[in-house]
């Protein structure tokens, strides 16, 4: 940054923005006692003294202190957020395991699983109060320890349901137990937002770390499992069994025993060799069996369990020929093996997959996972929605993603790699069937470590059908918008060329009421609008088209508009902001229009009323002072609430369903502003929001 | 006396908007269509009121095609909606103006009058 005008601004801002005791205590979000002690104690000086002794404060020293007070309010928090942690690691990790215990229907965790789990739960806690507040440190801490934790869970042969949903109960558990104790009741929302935040991070990280590391060591043990199979097979591993046509063992191999158990005498001696069959299975393997009797010189594959000698079941694949017709055998002819070792994997490895995928999105459609850089995609597994990737490809973003949405798509991984964070994204994908749909997609870094990225892991869902609902939506209230604002329309203009007319013949009797019909007309305007924007609010499609603009021309175009509207109030613009200000310049005039009209339809008197602008470092401040009816003090934090409206049982009533503000708050909220007011019930209101200095564009900083 | 067109496809609209600029001393013409399209080269007003949304078409493709025609592209265009989010769209199809629906006919009357001097 240029050091010169940085200079001179500084100067010009300390110029500006002296605010009262009442508005000090506001900014700062504390009492007004604390403001008063700290001017006392010489902490805060007072900038200047008004005619009526009004001690006035700079807002810049303010903004020092408002920062500084939330800095040690945070670490004092999370020093207390560590020690919440240190001193429950025993009832959390109950808590967690019982948890755990409800959700699989009550069955306890086994108990030689029970302090195995419990070792781990404890060491996680540690971790997590350990790295609580470095979370860039923390985020690398965290994919060691899942490999650790993975290593040690896959040696103490717990399942990856027990090891990762060790983590996800953890973190319930960590809130509720936070919610028991008196340290949650003076969390702000900011700390205990940042707090779930890093837990649920470190989890999350811990979670995919393990579930990898299960599915890794699985899929090895799977394709080692079935070479041996393959290398059993060839071998012939297989027993035999002649069955005749009532179902008699008329010969067994001698591998019978090896399958099965019995000696080949033993198996002989069986009535019905389909006895091993377990009940459940025996109904529909006898039925095949009688099915295939039927068709001599048929064969049949079919996979079961029987029962082992040892009082075990095992898998076999077998396969029935019958060859009842062949004169040198006439019977049915039953060749089987035990595959119960490569069903088991197999299983494995589909729970294994099942759950890495779980982790990371819900209802994945596709994984797929990326070089470090991501100039490579390794492997994409499509699922019908996507041609597959299963060697690494260079042009992955030709293949799959929508020309317009390549530059969106890279600047959101570059920013993923800068940080080392989750990349989130959706965008339109080219289909396997050549269409354009729509994914929503997410990445996980894997790190190394030195804290390197060494691959990502991504999975996207199929949210086409989504997208194609909400278009519909979003014209279907285009649409109304339009059906209820025409005949409004025609019924606006014909009453002014009434009121035209009327004042042209002198008739101003008329024409001031035809004045109050277009009145009425204006506000279900405002009314059909306002709707339309609370209908996109809730829905959270508020749609933004962010840009830099002169703030202080908006400022002046909207008291300009208003000021046509009404002649009864003087408006007085007093416009010192010092900068641009990046946002959507259609939305952020709403709120003023919105601050505008509240200023003149509560101070129904017909006053002056005040808009003044400025800038701090870091924000850009405007503010509508009206003095009118003013708010009671009970009432001042519900006005930005939906559907809130001051209701006093006075005479007055003031025109409105309640949704200006919140709208105007819903606006700034979602610019990165405060919003907020000052009110003395008969003297007046003050509204104001900052809206903070945005940096460039993020795309600007990533290309630099 | 000043000639102006005013395209829109809601009958009210375009009466109530005639009988608003004739009570100022303009000479008005209706259109519900893009029949407005081939009335602009053969008989140019000195303003054309547009809305956005013209019964199967949309205005916008009528203004740019206007605007892309030697004969026409010097006539102000002034673009009408109910929607008020689509100044930007409507410039970029080269409107001169805009104005969202209700209108007041005071702001009307004076983006009539910047445009058309």
């Amino acid at each position: 940054m240029n050091k010169k005008p940085t200079h001179s601004k500084a100067k010009a801002v300390s110029k500006l923005s002296l605010l009262s005791v009442e508005e000090s205590a506001d900014f700062v979000g504390v009492p007004r006692s604390t403001i008063l002690k700290l001017i006392k104690n010489g902490t805060l000086s007072i900038s200047k003294q008004g005619a009526r002794d009004d001690l006035k404060l700079n807002q810049k020293t303010l903004e020092k202190l408002r920062l500084k007070l939330i800095a040690q309010n945070t670490k004092l928090t999370f020093y207390k957020l560590k020690s919440f942690l240190k001193d429950n690691e025993d009832s959390i990790q109950k808590l967690a395991t019982s948890e755990h215990t409800k959700l699989i229907g009550g069955n306890p965790v086994p108990n030689e699983h029970q302090s195995k789990y419990t070792k781990i739960h404890i060491k996680i806690v540690k971790a997590i109060a350990l790295n609580l507040t470095d979370f860039v440190k923390g985020t690398k801490n965290f994919n060691h320890l899942g490999v650790e934790v993975a290593n040690d869970a896959l040696r103490d042969n717990l399942t990856i349901e027990e090891a990762v949903d060790g983590t996800i109960f953890l973190k319930q558990a960590i809130l509720k137990k936070l919610e028991q104790t008196e340290l949650f009741q003076t969390l702000s929302t900011r700390n205990l937002y940042t707090f779930s935040n890093t837990v649920g991070s470190y989890c999350d990280i811990l979670a995919s770390k393990i579930a990898f590391t299960y599915h890794n060591e699985t899929t090895k043990k799977v394709s080692a499992s079935e070479s041996r199979f393959r290398a059993l097979t060839e071998k012939s591993g297989e027993a035999i069994a002649l069955v005749n046509k009532k179902g008699k063992v008329i010969y067994a191999s001698s591998s019978t025993k090896e399958v099965t158990g019995y000696t080949t005498e033993e198996f002989i001696k069986l009535a019905n060799p389909f006895k091993l069959v377990p009940l459940n299975e025996r109904k529909l393997v006898t039925k095949l069996f009688q099915k295939l009797l039927k068709k001599p010189g048929n064969s049949q594959r079919i996979i079961y369990q029987i029962k082992h000698k040892g009082g075990y079941c095992i898998w076999v694949e077998s396969v029935m020929s019958n060859l009842i017709n062949n004169p040198n055998i006439t019977a049915v002819v039953i060749n089987y093996n035990d595959i119960t070792e490569r069903i088991t994997a197999e299983d494995k490895l589909k729970k294994s997959e099942e759950r890495f995928r779980a982790l990371l999105n819900a209802s994945s459609d596709i994984v797929y996972s990326m070089s470090p850089d991501w100039s490579e995609m390794l492997q994409l597994e499509g699922r019908n929605l996507l041609e597959e990737t299963s060697h690494p490809i260079k042009d992955w973003l030709k293949k799959y993603v929508y020309e317009a949405d390549m530059q969106l798509v890279k600047d959101t991984y570059k920013k993923a790699i800068g940080t080392k964070s989750v990349f989130e994204l959706e965008s339109r994908v080219r289909q396997i069937d050549g269409k354009i749909g729509w994914t929503s997609s997410r990445a996980i870094p894997i790190l190394d470590a030195n804290g390197d990225i060494v691959e990502w892991f991504g999975a996207a869902s199929d949210v086409t059908t989504q997208k194609e609902l909400d278009l519909q939506k979003n014209n279907f209230l285009g649409m109304v918008s339009h059906e209820l604002k025409t005949p409004v329309t025609s019924i606006k203009a014909y009453g002014q060329v009434l009121e035209t007319i009327f004042l042209r013949k002198g008739d101003t009797e008329s024409a001031e009421l035809i004045k109050k019909m277009d009145a009425q007309v204006n506000r279900l305007t405002n009314l059909i609008a306002d709707l339309l924007d609370v209908t996109t609010i809730n829905s959270g499609k508020l749609q933004f088209n962010e840009d830099y603009f002169n703030f202080n021309d908006l400022v002046r175009e909207k008291v300009e508009e208003i000021s046509r509207v009404s002649r009864l109030h003087h408006i007085i613009p007093k416009l010192e902001a010092q900068s641009d200000v990046y946002g959507d310049r259609e939305r952020l005039g709403q709120v003023l229009t919105n601050f505008l009209t509240n200023a003149m339809k509560y101070s129904p008197q017909g006053n002056k009323i005040g808009v003044t602008t400025s800038s701090t470092k870091d924000t850009t401040l405007l503010c509508v002072q009206d003095y009118g009816v003013g708010i009671p003090k009970k009432n001042l934090e519900h006005v930005f609430e939906q559907f809130f409206r001051v209701n006093e049982s006075k005479s007055e009533t003031f025109p409105g369903l309640g949704l200006g503000l919140y709208i105007s708050s819903e606006i700034i909220k979602r610019e990165g502003g405060k919003i907020w007011v000052n009110s003395t019930i008969g003297k007046g209101s003050t509204f104001c929001f900052s809206l903070p200095t945005k940096k460039l564009p993020t795309k600007k900083i990533i290309s630099a | 006396m000043k000639k102006i067109y005013v395209a829109d496809d809601d009958l009210g609209i375009l009466d109530a908007t005639k009988l608003m600029l004739e009570l100022e001393g303009y000479q008005v013409e209706t259109f519900l269509d893009s029949s407005i399209i081939q009335k602009m080269v053969t008989a140019p007003p000195q303003l054309l009121l547009l809305d956005i949304w013209m019964s199967g078409e949309d205005g916008k493709d009528i203004c740019r095609e206007l605007k892309g025609k030697k004969a026409t592209k010097h006539i102000p265009i002034i673009m009408v909606s109910a929607s008020r989010d689509v100044e930007d769209s409507v410039r970029e199809a080269g409107a001169n103006d805009f104005i969202s629906k209700p209108f007041e006919m005071s702001l009307l009357i004076s983006k009539i009058k910047q445009h058309s001097l």
